[in-house]
């Protein structure tokens, strides 16, 4: 996949979006970066630089004549997590399904402002949804995993984009090293996937996401269907990914966005009322609202 | 508190009374139908069955065969000695000719022998005389009088001239005859005459014609009974007559049974009723038989004898078209109506339509086949004239398909939303993430519907009746043929004849064909559907 041409990718320019031509959104829009283990080199809040990976304009999404998301700015940047927090019902999902246009599948939707993934307006007309959703892959709160077999719930993604044959078994055996579920499933590949326990199945459905070779993993409240041990282990497994992914996930879980997240944002009522780095979200709360929610006083 | 205790336990006393019931429902409607559509599988077969086989399909072995009818033979051998005897008290014709061919024969022999003119005139006066006291005696219906002329002919015995010619033989019928006088009454010859024919049309179902009479030309007449169970319903019509007596004045007749026994007491018929009772077995050898031919057999003489075998191919054949024709349509519109359909007015409108066929009686859809495919569109297009299997299954397409969209269309919509989500998010297209993951996930249930559908199309009648199905007729070759259908047969023979009353088998064989078709069908459904679900499950 790597080797597509380079020079007629518009994402690989530093031009804007070529708005006439095809908008494909391949790896190398997002290509693999080296690791990197000072994390104090990573930007900061305040500051707006181009290496944010999704960039929201004064983003809104209408159900109809209502507002799910209302005029949302921010930016989210590499290889960290981001977690959005809020009482129920603030749009904190909408958004978070507006990343990757699942919300298309709910009739009567409408955006405003600009969302841009890598550079490029998502909701741009000509946007390749396959190529969006094979870039930015999700991961839902209850897990979901296909009635297929372990194997082929893996290799779902992968063969779409063609790959076949012994690439195919190592891709699905490399996703399931980093989802930390080769060692349980190994020998049970052929078994349905929906024999194994809650946990597992979620950790499968990352797995699964991981095997499109995305580099913006979404996750909305990926534990919140979980027992504390496997909610733990799908914490770890957030960290770890961290280094190559960027995640995005939505949580009700004050402590688990505290914990897993370096990035906090704080939804309510469908607007962006704080973002800014998890510590300081939690430490010194700049806004009464993000201050009555944390300590619990409201929502 | 106390209320929804009573009201809890009286909805489930209720779903158990409604349980039981349908259970037992179930239980006499189908109990019998499969007991005695069994009978036409498992049976006791005589050795007219063994026979019938033989001669029809060269099935069993020949050299034993050939030693039961031997056996057979020499069992029946009293019964028809009894008969030939008992007739030639009663039926006088024959014994009047043969009277005349004696005399004949004298005549021949006196010119033979150039006997002088006078003497021959005398001798044959003489004779002639003899001869028609003789058949006074034959013809009246009084004892003395018979008696006295059957005297009279044999006064002459002793006679010269009669010594050692073809003429004795009259003198040796008359003898006979006095022994028949004796025990017969001669007022009741006609009566006995009419008995006769009763009893031997019943002895010729029970053990086929009678020997020296000419073989029939129906297959039907040629053989007895070829089941035990139906020689007992025979062997009740030797043993048993019918009369019609008044019960008294000034009221109806009334139907009552009569030993043929006593119709026969006194004469050496009498004799043959018991014997029949107690030799049967030995007359018609019966052995416990499986005739599991019949489910391959073409049938005889309008399914007298024979299986069901083209009614079988026939129904497998419209059903499997049906569900071909029916199947890719329906699951296509249900896949249509949820995933691209929304809330489309139009779409209600077609949902509504299709609950509405779904309850359309079925002769409606025969009449629409009738009219459309069987009328227009096939001759139309060249395929057929007239009824085929083609524009049967076509009807019966139709008639399914409203049951394959509503089964589909259920069975997608029970598929999770998330597996769809979780193909889109993928990368999946729309019609991808359908054939891929919900149409796979929602299979057991659609395959449930179109089994349950198929065991309607095999089961329906009217559809069928005039697009596809005749009666009886030779075995299609194409489809654009009509075919025998099961369940065509099963009504046919019901309204159909007379034939139908005497082989009760064949009719409850038929139907119970068709029902274990259908249950094995549903239980197909059941397996195919446990299995899928399983192996989705892990």
């Amino acid at each position: 996949m790597t080797t597509e041409g380079e020079a007629d990718d518009p994402m690989n320019t530093k031009d804007p979006p070529v708005r006439n031509q095809e908008l494909r959104m391949t790896q190398n829009a997002f290509g693999p970066r080296p690791r990197r283990e000072d994390d104090a080199a990573r930007p900061s809040a305040d500051e707006e630089g181009p290496r944010a990976v999704i960039q929201s304009k004064d983003f809104s999404l209408y159900y109809g004549p209502k507002a799910g998301v209302k005029d949302i700015t921010m930016d989210i940047y590499p290889e960290s997590v981001t977690a959005i927090i809020g009482p129920s019902g603030c749009g904190k999902s909408t958004f978070l399904r507006s990343i990757n246009r699942m919300n298309d599948l709910v009739p009567n939707t409408r955006a405003e402002g600009t969302l841009q993934v890598a550079g490029v307006d998502i909701y741009d007309r000509r946007v390749n949804l396959v190529n969006l959703r094979q870039q930015v892959g999700m991961v839902f709160q209850n897990p979901n995993p296909f009635p297929k077999s372990i194997f082929n719930n893996i290799a779902y993604g992968a063969r779409l984009q063609g790959i076949r044959g012994s690439e195919l078994h190592g891709l699905v055996e490399e996703c399931l090293r980093k989802a930390a579920l080769w060692g349980e499933v190994k020998d049970v590949l052929k078994r349905s996937a929906l024999a194994l326990s809650g946990g597992q199945q979620q950790r499968l459905c990352i797995a699964r996401a991981l095997a499109t070779t995305p580099k913006v993993l979404l996750m909305d409240e990926p534990c919140s269907a979980l027992d504390p041990v496997a909610t733990g282990r799908i914490e770890d497994l957030i960290d770890e990914l961290k280094t190559n992914y960027t995640i995005v996930i939505v949580t009700h879980n004050m402590q688990q966005a505290a914990r897993v997240s370096d990035w906090t944002a704080f939804f309510c009522l469908g607007e962006l009322i704080e973002y800014s780095g998890t510590k300081e979200l939690f430490h010194t709360p700049q806004k009464k609202a993000t201050e009555d929610y944390i300590t619990g006083r409201f929502g | 508190m106390n209320r929804r205790r009573i009201s809890d336990k009286a909805f489930t006393i209720a779903a158990y009374v409604v349980f039981g019931l349908l259970t037992l429902a179930l239980l006499l409607v189908l109990g019998p139908i499969l007991v005695k559509g069994a009978s036409a599988v498992l049976f006791r077969g005589t050795v007219e069955f063994r026979e019938l086989q033989m001669d029809e399909h060269e099935r069993g072995d020949a050299q034993a065969l050939a030693e039961e009818l031997e056996a057979a033979e020499a069992a029946r051998a009293p019964v028809f000695q009894m008969i030939a005897e008992f007739r030639r008290g009663i039926d006088i014709d024959p014994l009047v000719e043969q009277a005349r061919e004696a005399n004949r024969a004298y005549g021949d022999l006196l010119r033979d022998q150039n006997v002088d003119r006078d003497v021959y005139r005398d001798r044959r006066r003489a004779a002639r005389d003899i001869r028609n006291t003789l058949i006074e005696a034959y013809e009246t219906d009084q004892e003395a009088v018979a008696h006295d002329k059957l005297d009279k002919v044999l006064a002459h015995r002793e006679d010269s001239i009669f010594r050692d010619t073809p003429f004795e033989l009259i003198f040796e019928m008359a003898r006979d005859y006095r022994r028949i006088v004796e025990s017969v009454d001669l007022d009741h010859r006609d009566e006995y005459g009419r008995a006769l024919d009763e009893v031997l049309a019943a002895l010729r179902n029970l053990l086929g014609p009678l020997p020296g009479e000419e073989m029939p030309a129906l297959i039907m007449n040629q053989y007895g009974a070829t089941r035990w169970d139906r020689a007992q319903v025979h062997l009740e019509n030797v043993l048993w007559a019918e009369k019609w007596v008044p019960a008294g004045p000034n009221k109806p007749m009334v139907k009552k049974r009569v030993p043929r026994e006593e119709q026969f007491a006194g004469t050496s018929l009498a004799p043959l009723f018991p014997l029949l009772e107690k030799d049967l077995d030995e007359m018609l050898r019966p052995r416990w038989t499986v005739h599991w031919q019949y489910f391959i057999d073409d049938s005889k003489a309008s399914h007298f004898f024979g299986g069901v075998g083209p009614e079988i191919i026939g129904t497998v054949l419209l059903t499997i078209l049906a569900i071909l024709f029916a199947v890719p349509l329906g699951v296509v519109s249900a896949a249509y109506m949820i995933e691209c359909g929304g809330d489309n007015p139009a779409i209600l409108v077609i949902r509504t339509c299709i609950n509405t066929l779904a309850g359309v009686p079925s002769i409606v859809f025969g009449l629409f086949g009738l009219a459309f495919f069987v009328v227009f569109l096939l001759p139309w297009l060249g395929l057929s004239e007239g009824s085929s299997i083609l524009a049967g299954s076509l009807t019966l397409a139709v008639l399914v398909l409203p049951l394959v969209i509503r089964a589909s269309e259920e069975a997608i919509r029970a598929v999770p939303h998330t597996y769809k989500e979780a193909a889109l998010s993928l990368g999946a297209g729309q019609f991808w993430a359908f054939v891929t993951v919900t149409l796979p996930a929602a299979l057991p249930g659609i395959l449930t519907g179109i089994i349950l559908s198929m065991s309607r199309a095999a089961g329906e009648t009217a559809p069928i009746l005039f697009t596809a199905a005749v009666a009886l007729g030779p075995i299609p070759e194409s489809i654009a043929q009509p075919t025998r259908a099961l369940s065509y047969g099963s009504y046919d023979m019901a309204v159909g004849d007379r034939i139908a009353a005497m082989v009760p088998h064949k009719q409850f064989g038929m139907v119970m064909t068709l029902v274990v078709i259908v249950l094995v069908l549903n239980l197909a459904a059941i397996l195919l559907r446990a299995r899928i679900s399983r192996k989705l499950r892990g």
